[in-house]
């Protein structure tokens, strides 16, 4: 008997297949893409059901899956594990939960930790600190309104002598780079109150570009302040340039406009054809120093 | 020369029109659902592109219905003659 009406579900969507294209596009369209819909509650089912909306609009091939995958009965940790690591295969967004796949997209930062009071590993005695120091008014605590535009001065320079990776170390360090990322911390970004992009295809090929960028400016940095370390002569030019530029002028701003500066011989490392960050091309903030 | 046309004849026009063939729907033909189930069980890799195709589908039907919703009558050079203007 109960075989029976276990049988007769099967056979009746047997009518339906062969007798209504409509109600057979209906059962296909149940069966394939059932427009899932979260409750109120925050319980797990709700998390994977609005991480797997956000698939659904941004994601069609990781929905799809995903969708199989709970009809074959994987567990929703397991479905929340395969959500997490193909969003992040195709993104490189930094998401540690299924609560990252919700709503809006958290950014990752890119920016220099050396004044980030959470990073807790830059210490007076680091590298970076060393050099950031080299410009008057730059304490444990940060960079004060002479450091910045002396850096933003010391940049300009560079980017007229093509030191490309050195002119965004000097950015990078006191987070003038303009790239939103590539300058503040993840709780910097917080407490500016920013208003992150929701998830939506446009914006997550968006941030894409903005992260591979902020990616881009991060490694350049790293690169331009390594060639610095290694380079005592650039250092020494480097020291005597900030020197000469705290002694100019400045405006009611405190930006130094009429100067010239000279450098020695560009290194390999800057030489034309390196791959170099285009800072202008995706400003999401737009009070670039570039 | 062309004179007009019916809306009869429209309509056999339109439905000689060959019906979007849809992999879920091939799919549907192919698989059936176990006793106890309500959907059947396909191998992933027609599941796949059978649910982008679906969703593609969905979207073209949804901004189609959006198009004629909004259509505004145009005097018809040619003329359907039940419904001439």
């Amino acid at each position: 008997m109960i075989a029976d009406l276990l049988n007769l579900y099967p056979f009746l969507i047997d009518g339906i297949v062969q007798s209504s294209p409509t109600a057979a596009l209906a059962y296909a369209t149940a069966w394939l893409m059932p427009g899932p819909e979260a409750g109120d509650d925050d319980s797990a089912e709700s998390d994977i059901i609005y991480a797997l909306e956000t698939c659904l609009d941004c994601f069609p091939e990781i929905y799809a899956e995903a969708l199989q995958r709970i009809r074959d009965g994987v567990d929703i940790e397991q479905i929340e594990h395969y959500l997490i690591a193909e969003v992040q295969k195709r993104t490189n967004f930094d998401i540690e939960q299924i609560n990252d796949l919700i709503h809006y997209i958290s950014p990752t930062s890119f920016a220099c930790p050396l004044f980030d009071e959470y990073a807790g590993e830059f210490g007076e005695d680091h590298p970076w600190f060393k050099i950031a120091s080299l410009f008057r008014g730059v304490d444990e605590e940060g960079a004060d309104n002479t450091a910045q535009e002396t850096a933003k001065a010391l940049a300009n320079s560079l980017k007229e002598a093509e030191y490309e990776s050195l002119r965004l170390a000097v950015l990078w360090l006191f987070g003038l780079t303009g790239n939103t990322m590539a300058d503040y911390s993840i709780y910097e970004m917080s407490d500016m109150g920013l208003e992150y992009p929701y998830w939506t295809p446009e914006d997550v090929e968006f941030m894409i570009e903005a992260h591979e960028e902020a990616a881009e400016i991060q490694k350049m940095a790293q690169q331009g302040l390594a060639l610095l370390e290694s380079d005592p002569d650039l250092l020494k030019t480097f020291k005597r340039n900030i020197r000469l530029l705290e002694r100019r002028k400045r405006d009611n701003n405190g930006r130094i406009t009429n100067y010239r500066l000279v450098w020695p011989e560009r290194a390999a490392i800057d030489a034309p054809g390196q791959t170099a960050a285009d800072v202008e091309l995706l400003p999401i903030r737009y009070d670039s120093a570039a | 020369m062309f004179e007009g046309i019916t809306a009869e004849s429209l309509a056999n026009i339109l439905l000689q029109v060959a019906p979007v063939e849809l992999e879920g729907l091939a799919l549907l033909r192919q698989h059936r659902p176990q006793p106890g189930e309500i959907f059947p069980r396909a191998p992933i890799a027609q599941i796949v592109p059978a649910t982008l195709q679906l969703m593609a589908y969905a979207q073209e039907s949804y901004k189609m219905a959006e198009k004629l919703s909004k259509l505004k009558a145009v005097p018809l050079v040619a003329p359907v003659l039940e419904y001439g203007l």
